[in-house]
């Protein structure tokens, strides 16, 4: 299956699932008889996702046969990133806005590869600490302290 | 109105109002520069920081890093392929084959006269214009508005690239449908919100454009390697060339520069469409009007193919603020963040906009002017210099974005939920533009959702039913020109097959 029909199968699959919520939407006893309801658009939404995802998968894909070929992609990379960002919004209030974005930017840059110990921490330090007196000293904007400021 | 111009005038003159203007241009620049972050992610940055300026300084520095990022992403674009921003797509097209060329000043210097002219002459318009405008605007009815709101999401994805019609259409759908998390504004019924309290006013539009482009733009530059460093290093190694245009140069691209300026500025004013249509539109009508030899030289580095999209994707910077500051409705996804900064500045933008505060909104367009010309007596200058800051290596670059957008998005909310559901969205994102989906509809169908859901709303209950669409002359027409915009790229892709059908039996 090329990838152009995988995702549209995978498309065709969400419209139908947005399709099945919308119909749940509760509404209000006797809006039935309205025109207009809270379901109205979502239910037409899904149709017309249905209709467009089926015929990307039933129509010839222009672009089948010509797929480049695949690269070597750092995927491992991009998943230790995600971690980090979730990493950073599970400890930005718990931690306190200095330190998260701290640790987030030197470990974002030990990840990518940085190995010169000056530059991740001079560049994490001072980005960190210029944005923490930015906003809360210079602009007066309330950052939750956390356990370590 | 003479008075509110004047009063503009003395606003936008001020030593404050004209520092923002060179702050905005040239922040503005830089951002665009960086792939990854456009004048969306710009502009987003700015409001936490504006929050303390009175709203004419806020705006006039957000519209400066407007035009700025716009700019700026033009010469990421000419340099290195490598557009920051979706209005400048385009503008890779005939300018990096100049670049390649070894033309990367004149490259840059056709960009930023085209942006200065195109910009200039569409802020004449607006300054013309726009009263006028929303006077014939507020005739306008909600069946009106859906229609238009129709055509602008069909012409986004009709647009959007040969094969990938269909596409760009469901991406719009998608957008669509997120608009419809939340609570439903006309009953105050929760619409997939699973439960959870995070989701009842909805996903912020901040949030889905941060996420869907400044972090998958990122991650995708370390998904696929550190290829664009190598790129940008090659291309600021070297000199970038003369500035200079030939007189014949200039004739030669002039004519296009007014077509395409008319075109950007009328294309930016309608709902839904911005920049990177009107940049698209423009390079499209010039192949068409350009003779047969020139045709040719399309996509290889033609200067009018350059002009166009650069004149008309700022032309529609400016005529993007018509609905933005005459009805209140964004005509791009950065007039739309511009929106709600107006708003947190308690200012309601609106015909009212006009009476109530014209300091405002007269400031924001004479320091279009300003701004166009920092931008050509500033900026062209000191291309060479800033595009140095494209070597940056991206092991420190991409960090730094996503900290900005991360907490771009954080310091609105100061909730750790967005922070989660944007590293999904950036993670779908990042799939998506594996599978070559575009993300612009999917932005713009976001953007436009709820407002299309109202529009739809209250025409249906005015005419009792569906018969709004044949029986208001207007709407029929936006219609028609909706329907005829469908069958463009339909038509085309049967004959393009035909050809190459011919060709194989030929051949």
């Amino acid at each position: 299956m090329s990838r152009d029909r995988l995702s549209a199968l995978i498309l065709l699959g969400l419209s139908i699932g947005y399709g099945v919520l919308a119909f749940r939407i509760k509404l209000f006893p006797g809006s039935e008889f309205e025109l207009f309801t809270a379901r109205t658009m979502p239910v037409g939404l899904a149709v017309a996702g249905s209709i467009v995802s089926f015929l990307m998968l039933v129509l010839p894909s222009r672009t089948a046969g010509d797929e480049p070929a695949r690269k070597v992609l750092n995927w491992g990379k991009v998943a230790a990133l995600c971690g980090l960002m979730l990493f950073y919004g599970a400890t930005i209030t718990r931690l306190g806005f200095l330190a998260s974005t701290w640790l987030f930017l030197a470990g974002g840059i030990l990840l990518l590869g940085e190995r010169r110990w000056a530059v991740v921490l001079g560049l994490s330090v001072a980005v960190a600490v210029g944005f923490w007196v930015l906003l809360s000293k210079l602009l007066g904007i309330y950052l939750e302290p956390g356990l370590l400021l | 109105m003479i008075e509110g111009i004047l009063s503009g005038i003395t606003t936008a003159l001020t030593p404050t109002n004209l520092m923002m203007v060179f702050i905005g241009c040239f922040a503005g620049t830089f951002i665009g520069m960086l792939p990854g972050l456009g004048p969306i992610s710009a502009i987003a940055l700015m409001i936490p920081i504006t929050y303390g300026f009175d709203p004419a300084a806020g705006l006039i520095l957000m519209a400066g890093v407007y035009y700025g990022a716009i700019f700026g992403g033009s010469t990421s674009s000419i340099l290195i392929n490598a557009p920051g921003v979706a209005g400048t797509v385009a503008t890779a097209f005939d300018g990096y084959p100049l670049a390649k060329a070894g033309h990367a000043g004149k490259a840059l210097a056709i960009a930023a006269y085209a942006s200065f002219s195109g910009g200039t002459i569409a802020a004449v318009f607006l300054l013309l214009a726009a009263p006028a405008l929303a006077t014939v605007a507020l005739s306008f009815q909600s069946a009106d508005y859906f229609a238009l709101m129709v055509l602008g999401l069909t012409a986004v994805s009709a647009f959007a690239g040969q094969g990938q019609f269909l596409k760009a259409i469901m991406m719009t759908i998608v957008g669509l449908m997120l608009a419809t998390i939340g609570t439903d504004a006309a009953e105050g019924i929760q619409r997939f919100t699973f439960g959870r309290l995070d989701l009842l006013d909805g996903i912020s539009f901040l949030l889905l454009a941060m996420a869907t482009f400044a972090l998958s733009e990122a991650l995708m530059t370390i998904l696929k390697g550190d290829k664009l460093s190598e790129e940008a290093h090659k291309a600021t190694r070297g000199q970038v060339g003369s500035l200079k245009l030939t007189r014949e140069e200039v004739k030669h691209i002039a004519p296009s520069i007014g077509r395409s300026s008319i075109l950007g500025f009328l294309i930016g004013v309608l709902p839904g469409a911005g920049a990177t249509i009107a940049s698209f539109l423009a390079y499209g009508m010039e192949r068409n009007f350009a003779s047969a030899a020139e045709k040719l030289k399309f996509g290889k580095g033609s200067l009018r193919g350059l002009a166009a999209p650069e004149t008309a994707n700022n032309a529609a910077c400016s005529g993007s603020f018509v609905p933005l500051l005459t009805l209140g409705i964004p005509g791009s996804g950065t007039t739309a963040v511009m929106l709600g900064a107006l708003l947190s500045y308690n200012v309601q933008p609106g015909p009212q906009l006009f009476i109530e505060r014209p300091e405002v909104f007269w400031s924001v367009i004479i320091s279009m002017y300003i701004g166009n010309i920092v931008l050509l007596i500033l900026n062209l200058p000191l291309i060479p210099y800033i595009s140095r800051l494209l070597v940056l290596p991206s092991n420190l670059l991409v960090p730094l974005i996503l900290f900005f957008s991360l907490v771009g998005v954080y310091l609105v909310s100061f909730n750790t939920f967005d922070i989660y559901l944007m590293v999904v969205f950036a993670v779908i994102a990042l799939g998506l533009r594996l599978f070559n989906y575009p993300l612009a509809p999917l932005i713009l169908g976001f953007i436009l959702g709820g407002m299309m859901e109202e529009n739809l709303r209250r025409a249906l209950n005015i005419y009792d039913g569906y018969s709004f669409l044949w029986e208001r002359p207007l709407t029929l027409c936006i219609m028609l020109v909706t329907a005829f915009v469908i069958a463009v790229p339909v038509v085309q892709g049967f004959r393009q097959k035909r050809a190459i059908e011919q060709a194989g039996e030929g051949g």
